[in-house]
């Protein structure tokens, strides 16, 4: 009984191996390789040889491995999209692909996923393409280990790296994407992970996500992008472990949250950036863990925010640490580390005796008058800062924090 | 002499003289959406928003705009709307005489997906090719609120 079954198994393995090898199909250069990729039978592999390889328009309708030797070259024709996968369990591997044509009907990509599952794309590079990689109404697809890079001057005639629409269950893994409209932009999109990638001098956002519940963001580092990250209508989001650096700029943010709510956001560096973090319309948001590193303000929680507690975070060297734009407070501050505070620790628990009110007058002042910057640093400031922290008038007076740490905590 | 101080004088009173409000070009990817605080990036969706004191509020889509009139302004203050022609990306119509279309063929940066064209055959064209669903002013603005 037994030895019939390993018999069937054995029977079947040798042919899944006979399979595999009998549909190997290479392509050289000068064939036709959309001629090729039609007449395939399904579940080959095609192995495509190094060489530059024009192509208009190829569609793939049946379950397909394609793999590149040495980074064959797809080239576009600059009007359409490149490679369109209409069907399930696709693997490209390998392939440089370039020339997704600006087009302000279509949004032409480098590799488009319209309606599909199970799809691997993986260790290719993308470069002068109008969008990169677009999935949309898709799930439980892979992309991972890509390069993607555009030259585009201006954001009108760009696209977006990785853009996502309608999705679900996609990992976006170890990418680094550069110079497109927004690095990775996520819309409708459910259980997803974004992790380990760099996404660097983007003209608009490293990363972009709106109406995206229960995703998760790990291990990214967003720099230089024109206006950092923006997370916007949105519920369930973890952002944990990120770097969010260099976003200067009237309009940029670290990370700018609009309209959140019940999100966890720890373990992240926010350093050098115009404002760290910006909250608008948010609630119940966990901030812990993080550092706000040189920024002009590390937060600014903006009116209409409720129940987010900030503890156990690292003030260090922002020119403003925190910044509201109301007298009521309906935040809790508590445990963080404030380089600014200059109280004394007399029963040596760690904690400062004294409770320390993070916003200072003269940033409420700077944001009714920009041009009050000028004074920054004169004495005139520093005892109006001084005088409203013992009597506060402007100034929230129940935002502060009770037990302000001596020391900053090592994250 | 005089004559001199005179003209100086009528330069000066005629600067005084208030420019009537409109629209001013919109810097792709410099300004922010007065509602949703975005930049400001698609040039077939962009919206603007002029009061009768002349200040102007830019949007990033129609829908940012109607969610603002309804939201943050008083209808008096308003002196004029203004949208993208979608087949002319950067040329601003006046919204109270464009042709609406929605189709999710084509996604607007908030995800209403309704287009504005200045001539009815304009939106023709789109349709013939792609289809969509007319609207009205009002039903773009009650969609817009009802999102």
């Amino acid at each position: 009984m037994i030895k019939t079954e390993l018999r069937t198994i054995l029977l079947l393995y040798i042919l899944f191996l006979l399979n595999s090898a009998y549909s190997q199909i290479y392509v050289n250069p000068g064939q036709n390789l959309n001629e090729i990729i039609q007449n395939s039978p399904t579940g080959s592999t095609i192995i495509i040889k190094p060489g530059i390889y024009k192509v208009d328009n190829l569609i793939i309708n049946k379950p397909l491995t394609i793999i590149g030797e040495n980074y064959p070259i797809l080239q576009g024709n600059l009007k359409d999209e490149v490679i369109t996968i209409n069907s399930n369990q696709v693997k490209i591997r390998g392939l440089k692909i370039s020339n997704a044509g600006v087009n302000f009907l279509k949004e032409n990509a480098a590799i488009r996923l319209e309606e599909v599952s199970n799809c691997l794309i993986e260790n290719n590079i993308l470069t002068n393409n109008f969008f990169g990689i677009y999935i949309s109404k898709s799930f439980n697809c892979v992309v991972r280990n890509n390069k993607i890079e555009a030259f585009n001057k201006s954001e009108t005639t760009s696209g977006n790296g990785i853009h996502l629409w309608y999705s679900k269950a996609i990992t976006i893994e170890n990418n680094e994407i550069t110079g497109h409209r927004d690095g990775i932009y996520f819309e409708f999109v459910r259980h997803s992970l974004v992790k380990n990638n760099y996404s660097k001098n983007n003209l608009r956002y490293g990363l972009h996500f709106m109406f995206s519940d229960s995703c998760s963001y790990i291990k990214n580092t967003f720099e230089n992008n024109g206006a950092g990250v923006a997370v916007m209508y949105t519920r369930n989001v973890t952002m944990r472990e990120n770097k969010f650096i260099n976003n200067w700029g009237a309009a940029s943010f670290g990370v700018l949250l609009k309209d959140l709510s019940d999100c966890l956001i720890e373990k992240n560096l926010f350093e050098q950036n115009t404002n760290g973090l910006y909250l608008e319309g948010c609630n119940r948001i966990t901030v812990r863990y993080n550092n706000f590193i040189n920024n002009g303000w590390g937060i600014k929680l903006m009116a209409n925010s409720m129940d987010n507690y900030f503890y156990d975070n690292n003030f260090i060297s922002n020119s403003f640490d925190v910044l509201t734009n109301s007298r009521n407070n309906f935040n809790s501050f508590t445990r963080n580390y404030w380089n600014k505070y200059n109280g004394f620790d007399l029963d040596r628990d760690g904690f400062g005796d004294v409770f320390y009110r993070p916003v200072k007058m003269f940033s409420i002042i700077v944001e009714r008058e920009q041009a009050s910057l000028i004074l920054i640093h004169s004495l005139f400031v520093e005892i109006l800062n001084i005088a409203e922290s013992i009597l506060p008038s402007l100034t929230p007076e129940n935002l502060k924090d009770n037990q302000p740490r001596m020391y900053p905590i090592k994250i | 002499m005089r004559k001199i101080i005179l003209i100086f004088i009528l330069i000066f009173t005629l600067s005084l003289i208030s420019c009537s409000p409109k629209p001013e070009p919109i810097n792709y990817g410099q300004d922010v959406c007065d509602l949703c605080k975005m930049n400001i990036t698609d040039n077939k969706f962009a919206a603007e928003l002029v009061t009768k004191k002349g200040k102007v509020y830019k949007f990033d889509s129609i829908e940012c705009l109607f969610n603002f009139k309804n939201l943050d302004i008083e209808g008096v203050e308003i002196h004029s709307e203004w949208v993208n022609d979608f087949s002319n990306p950067g040329q601003l119509i006046n919204l109270k005489e464009a042709y609406f279309l929605q189709s999710d063929v084509f996604r607007s940066p908030m995800g209403l997906n309704v287009l504005s064209f200045s001539s009815k055959e304009e939106r023709e064209k789109i349709i013939n090719q792609y289809g969509g669903k007319v609207l009205t002013y009002d039903e773009v603005f009650e969609l817009a609120n009802t999102e």
